[in-house]
């Protein structure tokens, strides 16, 4: 495709957005390279299986690409594009489940490999920390996923998921409480942490 | 100040938010009172752990190769500009071209294999020999050929050459019927590559029937080789691990690892490490 001088590496979000709205296909490549990284990292998190990570991104970026129409390239391109990544992993992880749920139904007589592979590697803190964040809520776990893995603002947060800054706060907050509370005993603390008994005012 | 306004401003610190005069008093606060400190310094611990262990994976393709896939969807999508109706007018595009494609498909697949199925195990046209039948689940798996270099939709009853490459993407359990009996049933996330009298398994599981075979039949893992010809066994690789385990319901298995040679009978599963582990082989 024939396009006008355009510098990928130069060019904000925001030109290459207004340019990939204008039918330039180079430009929304630019803008996919741009953002490939976050996008695959946050998908990868959400559905925890690389194949299928990968699976959403690429339907994201077609996603992406039809919705190019009602992109506002008053916001910023980053939290629009994640929030798209975001509703394809959902809607991904809703058929995973389904077929997940199937294969155990029609696996039962191997349930017992289940419980036989469950104690491999719990040692590492990552995983420590991967297994407590599965269990919080996907409502409070997309803020905390976002804020500590994309290191997106409240702000960004909100934009990605629709949500006001205050409701992104309260989120945190609470899924802080949680991943507190599920890693309980399972991380070495430093001598800070520790309860102090007393005090308060 | 209060606790539970020390404790506000701690999450707001957590959240990157710049507390200006506030900020000077939290600390104030906290210098005085202990549980405050040490719940911000719990808090803070656990942002730290947070912090260093929700780390990017990095992309196991470059974009390159989605790139290419968009640029094809993007030829044939046709993005109208913004507020206009043709939007969605590409899947019925999309539907219509199915609908030609499945009435071909009707038409000539029938006479590719006009009867039967054994007709064309182990003796297919051409320099592949078929190995393997899909006889379920035939719309979820995908199959590479590399010798036309082309992947496609498995159909209704098609026959698998050697060397070519399974994967299931569907909802559908996969079942293929293998050559000189036998029969293999495919996690919805399996990756094979089939080749003659063996399979390897490159992801998620398979349970082999291998019951009645006159021959062996063997399935190659990174972890090891496990070989029968009469048993009906489990091969899995889980996810998020670098182990094969092998469950064995009735007949008897062999497996061949780290240049040992094992064997498994009824009731009886393993652990096989990758090279790199310290213990190879370990009981489940």
């Amino acid at each position: 495709m024939a396009q006008s001088a355009l510098c990928p590496t130069t060019a904000t979000d925001l030109e290459l957005a207004a340019r990939s709205q204008a039918g330039q296909q180079a430009a929304f490549e630019a803008l996919l390279a741009r953002h490939y990284d976050s996008m695959y990292g946050l998908a990868r998190y959400l559905l925890e299986n690389p194949e299928d990570a990968l699976d959403a991104v690429q339907e994201a970026c077609v996603r992406a690409y039809e919705s190019l129409g009602r992109y506002d390239p008053a916001r910023p391109f980053g939290p629009w594009l994640r929030g798209i990544v975001v509703h394809v992993c959902r809607d991904l992880g809703r058929r995973l489940r389904r077929r997940s749920v199937r294969a155990a139904q029609e696996e039962q007589p191997d349930q017992p490999l289940e419980h036989a592979r469950s104690v491999a590697g719990t040692e590492l803190v990552q995983q420590v920390v991967r297994e407590a964040l599965r269990t919080v809520p996907e409502s409070y776990r997309l803020p905390l996923v976002l804020f500590y893995l994309q290191e997106a603002s409240v702000r960004e947060i909100g934009e990605t998921l629709g949500l006001r800054a205050g409701t992104v706060r309260v989120r945190l907050h609470r899924a802080r409480e949680m991943m507190r509370k599920r890693l309980d005993g399972q991380l070495p603390r430093g001598p800070e942490a520790a309860p102090v008994p007393g005090g308060g005012e | 100040m209060r606790c539970s306004e020390a404790q506000e401003f701690t999450q707001r610190l957590l959240d990157g938010e710049d507390l200006g005069h506030d900020g000077v008093r939290l600390g104030v606060h906290l210098a005085r009172c202990p549980r405050c400190a040490a719940e911000h310094g719990a808090l803070k611990d656990l942002d730290g752990v947070l912090r260093r262990s929700l780390r990017p994976h990095p992309a196991p393709v470059p974009l390159a190769s989605l790139a290419l896939d968009l640029g094809g969807a993007a030829g044939s999508l046709r993005r109208p500009a913004a507020g206009t109706g043709g939007r969605r007018s590409w899947p019925l595009a999309l539907c219509a071209a199915g609908l030609v494609a499945a009435t071909a498909m009707l038409i000539v697949v029938p006479r590719l294999w006009p009867s039967g199925t054994q007709r064309w195990l182990g003796s297919a046209p051409g320099h592949t020999t078929a190995v393997a039948e899909v006889s379920a689940g035939w719309d979820s798996l995908h199959v590479f050929e590399p010798h036309t270099n082309v992947s496609h939709v498995a159909t209704a009853a098609e026959a698998l050459p050697s060397d070519s490459m399974a994967w299931a993407m569907g909802l559908e359990p996969v079942v293929l019927s293998i050559a000189s009996t036998g029969r293999l049933r495919l996690s919805a996330d399996a990756v094979i590559s089939l080749g003659a009298d063996e399979i390897t398994l490159h992801k998620g599981w398979v349970r082999a029937d291998l019951s009645g075979r006159t021959r062996p039949f063997t399935i190659r893992t990174h972890a090891g080789v496990i070989t029968s010809r009469d048993a009906l066994l489990r091969v899995e690789l889980p996810v998020r691990a670098q182990r094969v385990e092998v469950f064995v319901r009735s007949g008897t298995v062999q497996i061949r690892t780290h240049g040992k040679e094992l064997q498994l009978g009824p009731g009886e599963s393993i652990a096989l490490e990758p090279a790199a582990s310290g213990a190879p082989v370990r009981a489940l």
